[in-house]
């Protein structure tokens, strides 16, 4: 045996003169590299200079040891130089770590160097031939092994869509592969330009597909902002088939969902007229336009009356609304239903949808219909606070008009005039805009119930301007993104008045209804406003126009930022600071030029306002450039302001990725500056809102208890957020922090501003009937912008209580609203299979609810003996308030039969003689319940069948099951469970069921709005009382 | 667990079982990998060594039977070891439980961590060691290394480390040391590659190890120079990375650096690895002696030491009386160890050391003396004593060993009077020194304190503590306020 010991014989043999032995020694040292590299590394130099001679042959063998030499030697970029020298001899397919590790490498070398060639759009550095070939070839193999994902990885990091398409078509799954690159492409790809040409190739490669995926094009062709080609896929789905109409609302649908209000009403205006469509069929299409036409005008002279019924233009509602909200016309209308082109039927629904009429009207039922806040909380909330308090007692109004926000629901002002009378000024103005949010998205009657506070023609209403601007404030909050209706009469106000707090309320309500709509003529309007340089009315213009034009990044920024230069008020500076954030939103790199302005001014004001426009044209891409800028800003400016902004927006940065923000800020939050932990707290509530993610809680529990008070109170607001439609059964600590809040509410001694903060963390606990949740984005994963910009200005409140109410843009309904191709709701149901505890509804406060109007029905399943079903009311009345029930009045027969699985023939209902029952409630219980087993009641059922429409909480989703042989099926399986899902119907002979909801539109239509001078009106609180019970017989079980 | 309770029963003592020993330490490894906490495997690598002496061929089987899911290869090919261990044995103890009650015994699990199956061939491949079945130790480790190769678990990293360590010592005690050299150098090229750093660490060592078991130190040397080395993170790995290039370093004449290599790896020894600190000690004392100095007495009479230290106590005697006769005869008889440490081409070089020390000591007696004498004195007895006495002389000189002139012309040395050493920086310096090693020393031990995760947040004050304490600063506030008030 050999073992040779050293390689310096070889080594010695490289300095000979003759090629041959240089060229043995050579071979010999590229076998014993591995095991002698140490001795050959002092001799590099020699083989170098071999791989240098030009006269020598085997060049590439040397520079083959020399790269294995310098790769032993870990100098992996010298090693890489040296392996493309050696041409052919280096193979790529061989499988030792040497080449796995070049290979890695090289592919790294490349993806940098192609993405440094991308930005800085100069050809200046060709690259190398040789490693784009070693790179292709890798990309090739991947797809030869079937492992297109790595190759799409891959090319997107290398920027070559070439390669990205080729790796597309070639994989056997394109669709699945192309929702992949879909969702990497908005996740990993940094650059907005990059992404918008991943997009269109995407776009491309869908429509070549043989059943496109016209949801995902039309996504991607919102991102791409092309309005023409959605509205060309949607008329061209509306002509097809049933399925494809129904394909092409739940694509108008989805687009809802992400809110670009601009870019659904240039859809929709792109869209043909249906009264054209309709004249392909001259006189039904005639005889349905003079509908509509008269229709519409009624409409309007409703509005402008503000009469009771101020039905919107589309038949769809009119079909939808209660007959009691019928008037002739719109029965007329109804009736004619029927007789036009089923095109042009379906023109108009689609066009009801895409401007936000049908979903936003089918949100606002659902939210009534399932309003469960507790009003024994507000209650608890009013005791407490200290009358003379107006700080406690207008932040029991915000916690109240957050409770309800879209429910319609004002019974607690309504029950409590005298005290809400005590509101003054600001407060006044404040507690009149919260009108604005319980009544959010009802667009019909919005005018109508706003009236007695709005300012009058003649301007002679005695009206004070505080209610009249809070009135127009609280217009924008209820036609917040879809204020086409609004738009005009809000200017017309801002016209008509010189009162700067009116103009405060117009501007406010005006950019919120024109959101992003970038409207000139209004932008102008407010500008004038902005330019009397009157510190209240200019800080809401600042913001109005940010509103106005977000997302635009248009010139206006500049002339902006001018004029905060030149005014001297604070205010007016820190509205269009802001202002100019909202205005670059989601523009990523192309605001930088703006941000670096605003973060380099000497006012901090105007640095802060660079904090928040990288917040928003950042906001939820997780960019790292963007984080550390805010990491610097956070630790290293003067100005506390602008360190707690810089820390507030790392939440909107993080906000796609919830699990990263408590780790990134954990630091921070424990900082000694009080603002920045404030700041913490509130990115952490920001990013991870809703999740219940127990690292954000553990973060943000120590800060509840703070020893500064606002710290507390961001860290309660934080927390809240977070905590949303989370139940104790999933995270224990839920109920510690309710308990909590009530003491820190009721404590007398705790500091004004942690016990406002624990108050509006009961709001947002409970927000909206406790059927809403925060999300930033939409559940296909992109952003909403009004969300975000709602939480935006939201964050602002430090400065301006106001504008707490700006969070009810970030509420979304956690529904699961299922629709038929007349856009109702048929009767069906589906299972979660979790136990029904693990996303129920809190249980309602226990003593003093007798006044509760949404205290539960008692409902008692019966066993053989009465007394023990008396005897197990209590177990039931504590399971019954986490079950779903549907609240409000439903009528007990129909529902009886419209459960598969009604009530054994022996099991009957037995109801108490005080107590009202929904049908669906008993049902449920009856199917897990008695079913089963008659005797244990009290154990908890595994599953819980809901019923269309139902609360399906986020974390829900993933339980969500249909049944296989339910009449209705989702339309598109893979789509999650939630929002709105249109159904296909399977047995299409059959009658149609549908769900009975009373809309809002017939408990409010009786009454023109409450006036705090007026003595409550007694029909809402009439209305909500449960109708009285069936009537049945009693029949003994055995 | 039944078997629990008949070991119980075979062993009275009131120690756990090893098994259970071992079992703790199952939990311990899943807890870690889950948890991704190195700490966990180390600390369960230690309880297994714990009962190492303890392990029987018993224990071993049934251990492996329930940590490895039933069938599977890595079970049936380590209970094959353990079987030849089992018959070669003789003197077994018989309450073995049949191999038929074994394997009925229910597998812990069926799908098994890699972790675990590391963890079981590490443990029979210390148990095949401790047996003296060397050969299958060396067969079992080989596939211990094959296996380990096909993973890339960070979590495996501490598990691997000590796989490697028993490899390289199963085939260094077959004294087939050689064989492995080109496994070890690609397993620390991977570790490289992965940021294994602990690997990288024992791999190196192991590599310098298997380089000087052949005397080859320019191999050694080149290697080590062309690694990096980051941070250590093992104290026995860097003990034994310092004792190595301590012996390159004496090898390579660079006796100060060798020095404080070798006396900082004695220094950072654990006590219970005496053979090694009597190792370190051995060429600490040739490198001190090598540089001149003479060590204490006390390093040699060290407890427990002493008789492996003898001779080279002897030797040191020898240097420091500079007796060159005297350290004929100590090298002489004492020429077998020497050999066996290979330290015996370093105790040639001594001789030049005896020589200068005997010049020292003579420079010290006389203030001037002829070369003669010192020729004589020095046991010179070659022809040209007197030359060679010179050269010796005016070499010792140069180097700085003796302060004194030579006057060619007369033929004597005269020595030079030796100054008052507190009148120079001399004292500042020595001081300076040991204040700085204590420094350090204190800083590394700082640095090497762990802190509990998050153990402050336990210590926030509640809301009522809180408002307590502000209503006490009020109130003293007040109190000051008003003395202040009182003075006016």
């Amino acid at each position: 045996m050999t073992v040779v010991s050293t390689a310096s014989g070889l080594l010695a043999m490289l300095q000979e003169q003759h090629p041959v032995l240089k060229l043995h020694a050579l071979t010999n040292l590229n076998v014993l590299v591995d095991n002698f590299w140490p001795e050959i590394s002092t001799n590099i130099s020699a083989i170098e200079s071999l791989y240098e001679d030009e006269q020598f042959h085997e060049r590439q063998l040397a520079a083959l040891v020399a790269s294995k030499v310098f790769y032993h030697l870990g100098e992996l970029n010298d090693s890489l130089i040296y392996a493309l020298g050696a041409g052919p001899l280096f193979d790529v397919s061989e499988d030792s770590e040497y080449v796995q590790t070049l290979v890695a490498k090289c592919v790294d070398e490349y993806i940098s160097l192609s993405v440094k060639a991308s930005e800085t759009e100069s050809e200046s550095m060709p690259l190398d031939p040789r490693l784009v070939a070693i790179v292709e070839r890798m990309l090739d193999k991947c797809m030869q092994d079937g492992k297109f994902q790595q190759a799409v990885g891959i090319a997107l990091e290398c920027r070559r869509l070439d390669k990205l398409e080729e790796a597309i078509i070639r994989s056997e799954n394109a669709p699945a592969m192309l929702s992949y690159c879909l969702r990497i492409s908005q996740t990993f790809v940094n650059r907005r330009e990059f992404r918008h040409e991943v997009l269109r190739l995407l776009v491309k490669s869908y429509q070549n597909l043989q059943q496109p995926d016209y949801l995902s094009i039309c996504q991607c062709l919102m991102f791409l902002d092309d309005p023409s080609t959605v509205a060309n896929i949607l008329d061209k789905l509306l002509k097809g088939d049933k399925n494809d109409t129904l394909l092409a609302y739940q694509v108008a649908f989805d687009l809802f969902e992400n809110e670009y209000q601009k870019f659904l009403l240039n859809v929709r205006d792109r869209l043909p007229e249906p009264a054209v469509a309709g004249a392909l069929n001259p006189e039904v299409g005639g005889f349905a336009n003079g509908v509509v036409g008269a229709h519409n005008e009624n409409g309007i002279s409703a509005m402008t009356d503000g009469g009771p019924m101020a039905m919107d233009t589309s038949e769809e509602l009119a079909t939808l609304s209660t007959p009691a909200g019928g008037s002739g016309d719109t029965a007329s209308a109804s009736e004619r239903l029927p007789e036009r082109s089923p095109y042009a039927d379906r023109l108009s629904k689609l066009k009801a949808i895409l401007s936000g009429e049908t979903p936003i009207s089918l949100t606002l039922q659902f939210l009534y219909s399932h309003n469960r806040s507790d009003l024994a909380i507000l209650k608890t909330i009013k005791h407490s606070v200290e009358m003379r308090n107006s700080v406690g007692h207008s932040a029991t109004i915000y916690s109240n008009a957050l409770m309800h926000a879209g429910t319609t629901v004002d019974t607690f002002l309504r029950e409590n005039l005298d005290w809400l009378s005590r509101a003054t000024n600001w407060a006044k103005f404040s507690a009149t805009a919260g009108l604005g949010v319980i009544h959010r998205g009802h667009l019909q009657q919005g005018r109508s119930l706003m009236a007695p506070y709005l300012p009058q023609n003649g301007g002679l209403g005695g009206g004070s301007p505080y209610s009249e601007g809070g009135a127009l404030y609280a217009l924008g909050l209820i036609h917040a993104n879809h204020g086409e209706g609004i738009k005009q009469f809000l200017l017309e106000s801002l016209r008509n008045t010189s009162n700067d707090v009116i103009q405060h309320g117009a501007c406010l309500g005006l950019g919120l209804a024109a959101l992003g709509t970038a409207d000139e003529e209004i932008y102008e309007d407010i500008k004038n406003v902005l330019y009397t340089d009157n510190a209240v009315a200019g800080e809401a213009a600042g913001i109005s126009i940010g509103l106005l034009m977000v997302g635009t990044a248009s010139e206006k920024a500049h002339e902006m930022l001018t004029y905060a230069h030149d005014t001297q008020h604070e205010k007016i500076i820190r509205g269009l600071a802001l202002g100019i954030a909202l205005v670059v939103y989601g523009r990523e790199e192309e605001a930088d030029t703006l941000i670096e302005q605003m973060t380099r001014d000497q006012d901090p004001i105007l640095r802060y306002g660079g904090m928040y426009a990288i917040a928003m044209a950042y906001q939820g891409t997780a960019n790292n450039s963007a984080i550390r800028r805010l990491l610097h800003f956070a630790v290293s400016d003067v100005s506390d302001d602008v360190r707690r902004t810089a820390v507030l927006a790392l939440g909107f940065v993080l906000c796609s990725e919830p699990e990263q923000t408590p780790r990134i800020v954990s630091l921070l939050s424990e900082s000694y500056n009080a603002h920045v932990r404030y700041g913490a707290a509130m990115a952490v509530g920001i990013s991870c809102a809703g999740s219940g993610s127990s690292e954000a809680i553990s973060l943000l529990e120590p800060l509840t208890s703070d020893a500064v008070d606002f710290v507390r109170q961001g860290a309660l607001i934080a927390m809240a957020m977070v905590m949303l439609q989370t139940t104790e059964a999933r995270e224990v600590r839920v109920g510690s922090f309710r308990r909590q809040l009530e003491k820190i509410i009721n404590d007398k001694h705790e500091e004004t501003m942690s016990k406002m903060g624990a108050i509006l963390a009961q709001g947002i606990l409970d927000a909206g009937g406790r059927n809403v949740a925060i999300m930033l984005q939409s559940r296909t994963g992109h952003d909403r912008v009004t969300a975000v910009v709602g939480m935006a200005v939201f964050s602002q409140f430090w400065y301006w209580y106001p504008l707490i109410y700006f969070i009810s843009l970030s509420f979304v309904p956690t529904a699961f609203i299922g629709l038929n191709e007349d856009l109702r709701m048929p009767k069906f149901d589906f299972t979660s299979e979790a136990k029904p505890s693990m996303f129920g509804y809190p249980p309602s406060v226990a003593p003093p609810t007798t006044a509760s109007a949404v205290k539960l029905p008692t409902a008692v399943l019966s066993t053989s003996v009465r007394a023990k079903a008396r005897g197990a009311r209590k177990d039931l009345e504590s399971r019954s308030g986490k079950s779903i029930v549907q609240e409000a009045t439903a009528t007990l027969p129909s529902n009886n039969q419209s459960i598969p699985d009604g009530p054994n023939s022996n099991a009957e209902i037995l109801v108490d003689d005080e107590s009202t029952a929904t049908a669906r409630d008993e049902n449920a219980m009856d199917v897990e319940g008695v079913v089963d087993s008659k005797k244990s009641t009290s154990a908890e059922p595994l599953f819980e069948v809901l019923s269309n429409p139902a609360r399906v909480v986020p974390a829900q989703e993933k339980y969500i099951k249909f049944n296989e042989n339910s009449r209705y099926a989702p339309l598109k399986l893979k789509r999650a469970p939630s929002g709105f899902v249109m159904l296909r119907d399977l047995e299409p002979s059959e009658p149609v069921e549908l769900v009975s909801t009373d809309s809002p539109a017939s408990a409010a239509a009786g009454n023109t709005g409450p006036s705090p001078n007026a003595p409550a009106s007694t029909v809402v609180v009439e209305d909500n009382e449960p109708p009285p019970p069936e009537p049945f017989e009693y029949m003994p079980t055995e | 667990m039944g078997l629990d309770v008949e070991m119980k029963t075979a062993e009275p003592a009131a120690a756990p079982s090893p098994l259970i020993h071992l079992k703790a330490a199952i939990a311990l490894i899943e807890k870690g990998v889950a948890k991704k906490e190195m700490r966990l495997m180390a600390r369960a690598i230690r309880q297994m060594l714990a009962v190492r002496r303890r392990l029987k061929a018993s224990t071993v089987s049934s251990f492996l039977n329930y940590a490895l899911p039933s069938g599977s290869e890595a079970l049936s090919r380590l209970l094959g070891f353990v079987a030849k261990v089992e018959l070669g044995d003789a003197s077994m103890e018989v309450d073995t439980p049949p191999s038929m009650a074994q394997s009925s015994q229910l597998s812990y699990k069926q799908s098994v961590l890699p972790e675990l199956e590391s963890f079981s061939y590490l443990l029979v491949i210390i148990f095949l060691i401790d047996q003296k079945h060397l050969e299958d130790a060396k067969v079992c480790s080989s596939a211990a290394i094959k296996r380990l190769q096909q993973f890339n678990r960070r979590t495996l990293d501490v598990l691997a480390a000590r796989l490697y360590f028993y490899y390289s010592l199963s085939y260094e005690r077959t004294d087939s040391l050689a064989d492995i050299r080109g496994t070890l150098l690609a397993l620390h090229r991977t570790a490289t590659l992965r940021h294994d750093e602990l690997g990288q660490e024992t791999l190196l060592n192991l590599l310098l190890r298997n380089y000087l078991h052949y005397n080859l130190y320019d191999q050694a040397e080149k290697l080590r120079s062309k690694t990096l080395r980051s941070d250590s993170h093992s104290n026995q790995q860097l003990c034994r990375y310092l004792y190595y290039l301590g012996k390159i370093r004496t090898i390579q004449l660079e006796y100060t650096d060798a020095k404080e290599c070798l006396l900082q790896a004695a220094r950072k020894a654990p006590s219970s690895a005496r053979g090694f600190r009597i190792q370190c000690t051995k060429w600490a004392a040739i490198v001190r002696l090598l540089l001149g100095e003479i060590p204490e007495r006390t390093t040699f009479m060290q407890q427990g030491m002493r008789k492996a230290l003898l001779p080279y106590f002897e030797l040191t005697n020898a240097v420091r009386i500079g007796d060159l006769e005297l350290f004929r005869a100590v090298a002489d008889k004492n020429a077998s160890v020497f050999y066996a440490d290979k330290t015996h081409n370093l105790i040639v070089r001594l001789r030049h050391n005896v020589i200068r020390t005997g010049l020292r000591n003579i420079s010290i007696s006389y203030s001037r003396i002829s070369l003669r004498d010192v020729a004589s004195k020095l046991h010179l007895d070659s022809a040209t004593a007197v030359a060679d006495a010179e050269s010796i002389v005016t070499k010792a000189i140069r180097d700085g060993g003796i302060d004194a002139s030579v006057d060619h012309s007369k033929g004597w040395m005269q020595s030079k009077e030796t100054g008052d050493i507190y009148s120079t920086q001399e004292p500042q310096q020595a001081f300076h020194s040991r204040i700085a090693f204590c420094l350090n020393t204190h800083n590394e031990a700082v640095k090497a304190l762990r802190f509990p995760p998050d153990a402050h947040k336990k210590e926030l004050e509640s809301a009522e503590k809180r408002r307590e304490r502000q209503q006490q600063e009020l109130e003293l506030a007040k109190h000051i306020a008003e003395e202040d008030d009182d003075e006016f």
